[in-house]
């Protein structure tokens, strides 16, 4: 079947636009003198319309809908506004930040798959976005001794740590905030009345503050109410809160001197 | 270690990507049963597929072809497990039905699948051609962009190609050539 120096592959390839122009038009104007030539590739064009046009039975029943739902459903609300203290896994902070403010703008699809994303902290980069006053909605505020400012440099988000007082501190997630401070995300569980702080903690000029705190009584099984989360996202949006940082960008930013 | 997500992946990047997972629903479950030939198993596939998507979006990059990334989750689905509980019985079944003259439908361990005269030409084709030409001829994946796919050089899907398509032609009496005067077959030159 070959004839002048055209195999299959080739013709083929002209037919599906996939030859460099240069070897296209040597195949084109072969072609033109060739009606057995213009034939082969006219047949590889039809079986690529009719394989395209071939009722494959893409549909199903009720396939699409299946997925639609699972889609909907893959995690249940609630779930994902809650967030257990102590998660097994230590890649994976319990939460993302502002998640919830973009929740509410939502279609019920995008809704779940975000939920879906609440708890793997991958960063969607909200850059900062200009000036303005750092807001503070603070309950209790100040600064960090030098004991729990090296439990905050050093306890990656995911990890717990003791505190001198006997309490677990846990840490959740690592960001920026507009002006680049880096923040940690903290929640640190009642010794003995079951009671949990949420707080977050940012470092300028190699120190530490407290910037935002309040206490939350436990739930049980380790789950803080969904309600204080939403103080605590709107905290977050109001100082622009960077994404949560992976892993290596912690680690690094964690170990920048002067705030990083 | 967490894998960084796309710097510009925004809520509305998200929606989309929600939403265009359910309309390539279609497109996955065509290429599910290229590979398995069943209707049940490629639900299967399909649905195994699609939440493997959504555990792990973060691992698709905006701007490129969801279509592609979500066919390499289906495959290595197929691969990974639905193939070993499938080898026996469908694959015979549909070999033996193809050799049959008149054979009316492409039985499958199950049920039947609703396919047409080239549908069932494209079943009946070797598993390999039969899921090269679906990826480039139906679902239009350039030669590149299946190579990747099927992690196979490009020479290679050519060569399936090619012969998926020269054997379709004949199953289907596409051969421009023979309807036409001038084209009788050469031996040689």
């Amino acid at each position: 079947m070959n004839r002048a120096g055209f195999d299959d592959e080739i013709l083929m390839a002209y037919a599906d636009g996939e030859l460099d122009p240069e070897r296209a038009e040597a195949v084109a104007q072969a072609a033109a003198a060739d009606p057995h030539l213009a034939d082969r590739i006219a047949t590889y064009r039809d079986t690529a319309r009719v394989a395209r046009d071939a009722k494959l039975d893409a549909e199903g029943d009720d396939l699409q809908e299946r997925i639609a739902r699972l889609v909907r459903e893959a995690a249940p609300a609630p779930k994902t506004l809650a967030r257990t203290v102590d998660r097994p896994d230590p890649f994976l902070p319990a939460r993302r930040a502002r998640a919830f403010r973009q929740r509410l703008h939502l279609p019920m699809a995008a809704s779940v798959v975000l939920a879906l994303l609440v708890g793997s902290a991958i960063g969607f980069g909200l850059g900062a976005r200009g000036g303005g006053e750092e807001a503070s909605a603070i309950v209790l505020a100040g600064t960090i001794g030098d004991d729990l400012a090296s439990v905050l440099t050093t306890t990656p988000s995911g990890g717990m740590a003791s505190l001198a007082d006997g309490r677990a501190l846990r840490a959740v997630a690592t960001f920026r905030d507009r002006r680049g401070d880096v923040c940690r995300e903290l929640e640190i569980d009642g010794a003995s009345d079951g009671d949990a702080v949420l707080a977050v903690a940012c470092r300028r000029d190699e120190t530490w503050s407290v910037r935002f705190s309040m206490t939350v009584p436990a739930s049980g099984a380790g789950y803080v109410p969904a309600g204080s989360l939403e103080t605590l996202d709107a905290f977050l949006a109001d100082i622009d809160a960077g994404e949560p940082l992976d892993a290596d960008a912690e680690r690094a930013a964690l170990a920048a001197p002067g705030g990083g | 270690m967490m894998p960084a997500a796309a710097p510009d992946s925004t809520p509305d990047d998200r929606d989309r990507f929600a939403r265009a997972l359910v309309a390539l629903v279609p497109n996955l479950r065509r290429y599910a049963l290229a590979l398995c030939r069943s209707r049940d198993v490629a639900d299967d596939l399909v649905q195994a597929t699609c939440e493997r998507a959504l555990a792990g979006q973060q691992g698709f990059e905006p701007g490129t072809r969801m279509d592609a990334w979500l066919f390499r989750i289906l495959r290595n689905a197929w691969i990974d497990g639905f193939r070993r509980t499938r080898a026996e019985g469908v694959v015979v079944d549909i070999d033996a039905a193809s050799e049959v003259a008149g054979e009316d439908r492409v039985r499958t361990g199950e049920s039947r699948l609703l396919l047409d005269a080239a549908g069932r030409a494209i079943m009946r084709l070797p598993e390999e051609q039969r899921e090269v030409l679906l990826l480039v001829c139906v679902e239009e994946l350039s030669y590149r962009e299946a190579s990747a796919l099927l992690d196979i050089p490009i020479g290679t899907v050519m060569s399936r190609l090619a012969r998926a398509r020269s054997r379709l032609a004949d199953d289907l009496g596409l051969n421009a050539a023979a309807s036409r005067p001038h084209a009788t077959k050469e031996a040689g030159s």
